[in-house]
């Protein structure tokens, strides 16, 4: 299918040609987006100087590539990384399972508190994470299980799912409303019932919205910073938002600046490659699904 | 009917009962922390002096809290508009059939993988830098005498260059919601569309514009949230202290909880309280309003 | 009609949850205080000395600094000696500055076991004063003020509300750090004293092509609290900052010296522009400019950028003629460490106290991360600092941060913002009282 329609668009030349604003427009944010990130991959490999006399990208002294072995080794990445790889998919996998059901019934039926729950869910994504935080931790620090290190797991897991439930709730809302009823009205008359309906039918032709949101909620908690910071009590449990400014800091109050890119990018890289991978499926997503792209 | 009912109450039960959990004692503890004096935020409650209105009040009558209001509405208004339309136009082309289309994707949203503090070091120290600044090099290669000499970090001009950085990073979200909406959409309505001779801009005008005003709801609510939450970029734009121009509510909040910069200066968690509880209600207000003028009765297909 | 109504109850019901909720939060929260005060109350009582010795539960010791920084290399290899001497194991929790500022208090509150705490010399005696053991008998005991730098020990008395609660590591002080070549190439020969002095060596630096004086977005208030206080004092200064009296004709007059200043162009030309670390870092570091009003810490933030062969020297803020204070007053600190009024090794936090204060140990700090030595006997500085020694030494009043200029929070960025703009030369000296006056208050 795919080969098929390279093979299509090669030929049409005219169709290329009425895209070319397209092109010119994406192309050049392209270039842009490069020079910046490329400046920050640039500097990760100079040194200090060069970044602060404006010769990241003239590399006169070479490439620094012990910027990266520094960064590497003054704190535990890999334990943290693989921390933050737990957390997040487990409360990626968690978010759909509890929110995608709630958004469907906000989203289909009218009842007593369905306003009441949307507005509460979005007051709550208003209110600063500080104020949520703290008084949380005051509760479960008094249950005194933050010193197990499989209970701070679990409570940091926790957390990271109950505090993306509003925002992932409200996300997929509109996904769900937007699909036409036209299905369940067919699989009822086919006697599916309405749970079965949902998790057979709807919840399939959501995906591209599912996937979407997916990917902001991975990315929320593997960045997600002053919930971890106060809530991981050893470094056992911490994750790789606060290794990582644990380094950025380090290195700005040091002023080595080359190192502070180079601890970005090495964090940086694992993220984005699991983009990659996830928008790959997006697109799987929405040809293999009902509904096309 | 009936079976709808249980399916109401089991579907909707986790993520009630996990927001309850986390969210309502926070919330309340916030709602009536906002009407204390009260020093440290996690202070027993034994230690709260009760001062009723007069948190919000002092925080009316001073001209700093009133220019972060300013600062995050214009965040949110000049921001959001100008993020909304790029966002629209990118996802438009990205769903127009182009080829590489992954690859745009991925590059456009990437500057969102990438940590803040990289970024905003970046753009501070490197793209607006009067020295050796990207801007400063394109206009001299354009010879944009405007562009080489404008300061762009000097506190006349430092709002424009938080706001430029900021947006340039979030376009790429809002993006792909929008493109995720569009996928959505039946090829059918554009197959039929062709058909009768319309043009691809008809096309975006009267099919997919009509078709996406639920994700545009959520686009603006998403935005809303982000703007009332503004705090990273600020303190980036602004270290140690805080700045007129880059000041926003989260900011003036944690000066109140956590102390200002390196001075000792008065604490007062009921002021942040305040500050949160305000940002709540202007958040549920603008939800309110987008939810009125996006109906989505209207939307049939 | 029906959604009129429907939400007109919504509001009821909304406002019934949260005058309902709104009480019982609180009883929620008060009886949450009281538990996590009793099991706090109670586990040392139940278990106090035995457990603690026989189970080798660890010294705990929340550090505000980054696992990364040189500082933390520098505790982690003393405290791994102190327990390999002593057999006192010590579980050190790097949290950085953040994590302290933000998580000490919640996690003090909440019962969470700490013994010791360090952070900056105010922020612990002010902000978490409550929460600290007094000191005054365990230093006496341990004869802990003969090595100890005497203004500092003083200073901690003074902060901690007359008695000790803290003791003083990393010190610090507050004053013009400038580029040694630069004023030899300027043929300047001696550090200015006075105000006249002062724009001296500024004219004899332009006129040999390089810029006076830059600053940052972070630390120029600082330039107008200390002339405000050596003009009428550090205690007026604040007053003026808190109370906006901004008809205070010192305010004026601050504002003239350096609209005279800008007008002679001794600022450096981005100063508007510049945000914290240009300034430093392209600046002075690259050797553009030659001074800038900054911390000790100043030399190790840009070293690398600076390179080795930067020789740093230093003055305190010049006098001002007519004015109350001279160079003998400015801000000088240290972080302190502290121990938590509720620990129960109390004794040997104040043993692994002495021991990172002491000796070897702060000589191993003041080297790895070039910072002044506490211990008076380690009477050696790193050499970029020598220079800072006789300062330090010659400083008889404290000031607090930035001389009272940021004693208000409220008004601090409004104060930048205009302050910034007077250096600038964008903005006259009156400009910028009407402008801190129009800001109210």
């Amino acid at each position: 299918m795919a080969r098929e329609k390279k093979v299509r668009e090669r030929v049409n030349w005219r169709r290329e040609l009425h895209l070319a604003p397209g092109y010119i427009i994406l192309s050049l944010w392209v270039l842009f987006t490069f020079i910046l990130l490329g400046w920050v991959i640039a500097a990760s490999f100079s040194t200090s100087k060069e970044i602060f006399s404006g010769g990241v990208f003239r590399f006169e002294s070479g490439f620094h590539l012990e910027n990266y072995a520094k960064a590497w080794n003054t704190s535990n990445v890999s334990v943290f990384f693989t921390n933050s790889l737990i957390y997040a998919s487990i409360s990626c996998a968690l978010l759909i399972v509890i929110c995608a059901p709630a958004a469907y019934v906000l989203s289909r039926f009218t009842f007593v508190g369905n306003r009441l729950v949307q507005s509460g869910f979005v007051a709550a994504m208003g209110v600063p994470a500080t104020m949520i935080v703290l008084p949380l931790f005051g509760l479960v620090a008094g249950w005194n299980i933050l010193n197990v290190t499989l209970a701070n797991r679990a409570v940091l897991i926790f957390l990271y799912v109950g505090i993306n439930v509003p925002y992932t709730t409200i996300f997929l809302l509109t996904f769900f409303s937007n699909l036409s009823r036209s299905f369940e009205e067919a699989a009822a008359i086919d006697g599916c019932p309405p749970m079965k309906t949902f998790w057979k039918i709807m919840l399939p032709m959501a995906q591209p919205g599912i996937i979407t949101v997916t990917i902001f909620n991975f990315i929320n908690v593997w960045n997600e910073y002053f919930m971890s910071l106060i809530f991981a009590n050893s470094d056992k449990v911490k994750s790789v938002a606060i290794g990582l400014y644990g380094m950025i800091n380090s290195m700005r109050y040091t002023g080595d600046y080359a190192g502070m890119f180079a601890a970005v990018v090495i964090v940086f890289l694992p993220t984005f490659l699991l983009y990659l991978f996830l928008s790959e499926k997006i697109i799987a997503g929405v040809t293999g699904g009902g509904v096309k792209g | 009917m009936k079976k709808n009912k249980t399916m109401i109450v089991v579907f909707l039960t986790p993520a009630v009962v996990m927001f309850s959990i986390i969210f309502l004692y926070p919330i309340f503890r916030t709602v009536a922390m906002s009407f204390f004096k009260i020093e440290g935020v996690t202070d027993a409650v034994s230690k709260w002096q009760f001062s009723g209105l007069a948190n919000y009040i002092k925080l009316f009558n001073t001209e700093l809290f009133r220019i972060s209001m300013w600062n995050i509405f214009r965040i949110w208004l000049f921001g959001g508009i100008l993020v909304m339309s790029l966002a629209l136009l990118f996802a438009a082309i990205l769903t127009s059939g182009i080829r590489f289309k992954n690859a745009f994707r991925a590059i456009i949203y990437m500057p969102n993988v990438v940590s803040a503090v990289a970024l905003a070091t970046m753009w501070l120290q490197y793209v607006f830098s009067p020295k050796f600044g990207l801007f400063k090099s394109i206009g001299e290669l354009l010879h944009w005498e405007w562009l080489a000499k404008f300061q762009w970090l000097d506190p006349s001009h430092l709002f424009m260059a938080l706001l430029i950085a900021y947006c340039f990073g979030m376009v790429g979200y809002h993006m792909l919601i929008f493109a995720s909406g569009i996928e959505r959409i039946g090829t059918d309505y554009y197959e039929a569309a062709t058909l009768d001779g319309a043009s691809r801009i008809q096309q975006f005008r009267y099919i997919t514009l009509p078709l996406l005003k639920g994700v545009t709801k959520t686009n603006i609510t998403m935005w809303s949230i982000s703007s009332a939450g503004f705090f990273l970029w600020s303190q980036l734009f602004s270290m140690v202290v805080s700045n007129t121009q880059t000041i926003t509510p989260v900011v003036y909040m944690y000066q109140n909880i956590f102390g200002a910069g390196n001075s000792m200066t008065e604490r007062n968690a009921g002021i942040g309280a305040a500050v949160g509880v305000l940002l709540s209600v202007c958040v549920v207000l603008i939800f309110m309003v987008c939810d009125k003028v996006f109906k989505d009765d209207d939307i049939e297909f | 009609m029906k959604k009129k109504l429907l939400s007109v109850l919504l509001c009821v019901a909304m406002t019934a949850t949260v005058f309902g909720c709104g009480s019982s939060g609180d009883t929620a929260s008060s009886s949450d205080g009281a538990a996590s005060e009793t099991p706090e109350a109670e586990t040392p009582d139940a278990g106090t000395e035995a457990p603690a010795e026989s189970s080798g539960d660890a010294l705990v010791y929340w550090s505000m600094w980054d696992a990364a920084e040189p500082q933390a290399q520098a505790l982690s290899q003393s405290i791994e000696a102190f327990t390999q001497e002593t057999g006192i194991a010590v579980d050190v929790q790097f949290k950085g500055r953040t994590g302290i500022r933000e998580g000490l208090q919640p996690a003090l509150d909440a019962g969470t076991n700490i013994d010791l705490f360090d952070e900056d010399i105010d922020r612990v005696n002010t902000t978490w004063g409550s929460y600290l053991l007094d000191l005054e008998e365990l230093a006496k005991a341990n004869d802990y003020e003969s090595t100890a730098n005497a203004g500092l020990m003083a200073a901690c008395r003074e902060v901690g509300g007359g008695t000790l609660k803290s003791i003083p590591y990393q010190p610090n002080v507050f004053a013009y750090f400038y580029n040694m070549d630069i004023f030899e190439k300027a043929g300047v020969s001696a550090v200015p004293t006075t105000w006249d002095e002062f724009l001296d060596t500024c004219q004899k630096i332009k006129d040999a092509g390089f810029t006076p004086i830059t600053n940052d977005n972070a630390y120029i208030s600082s330039l107008f609290g200390y002339h405000m206080s050596r003009l009428i004092g550090e205690p007026a200064t604040e007053e003026v900052v808190k109370n906006g009296d901004w008809d205070n004709e010192a305010v004026l007059k601050t504002a003239q010296a350096y609209e005279e200043l800008a007008s002679k162009g001794y600022f450096s030309a981005t100063i508007e522009s510049n945000q914290w670390p240009a300034g430093q870092n392209t600046e002075l570091a690259m050797g553009e400019a030659a001074m800038y009003l900054n911390g000790s810490w100043l030399p190790n933030e840009v070293k690398e950028i600076a390179g080795e062969d930067f020789k740093w020297g230093c003055f305190s803020y010049p006098a001002v003629e007519g004015g109350v204070d001279g160079t003998e007053a400015s801000n000088y600190g240290a972080q302190v460490f502290a121990i938590n009024a509720k620990s129960t090794k109390s004794e040997q936090a104040f043993q692994l106290i002495t021991y990172l204060t002491k000796g070897d140990a702060d000589k191993l700090l003041s080297d790895m991360s070039v910072g002044i030595p506490a211990d008076s006997n380690n009477a050696e500085w790193p050499a970029l600092l020598s220079n800072v020694k006789p300062v330090m030494d010659s400083l008889t009043t404290r000031y607090p941060w930035a001389a009272g200029a940021e004693a208000n929070a409220d008004m601090t960025p409004i104060i930048i913002e205009n302050f910034t703009k007077l250096c600038g030369g964008s903005l006259d000296a009156q400009g910028f009282v009407d402008a801190l006056k129009a800001a109210g208050n």
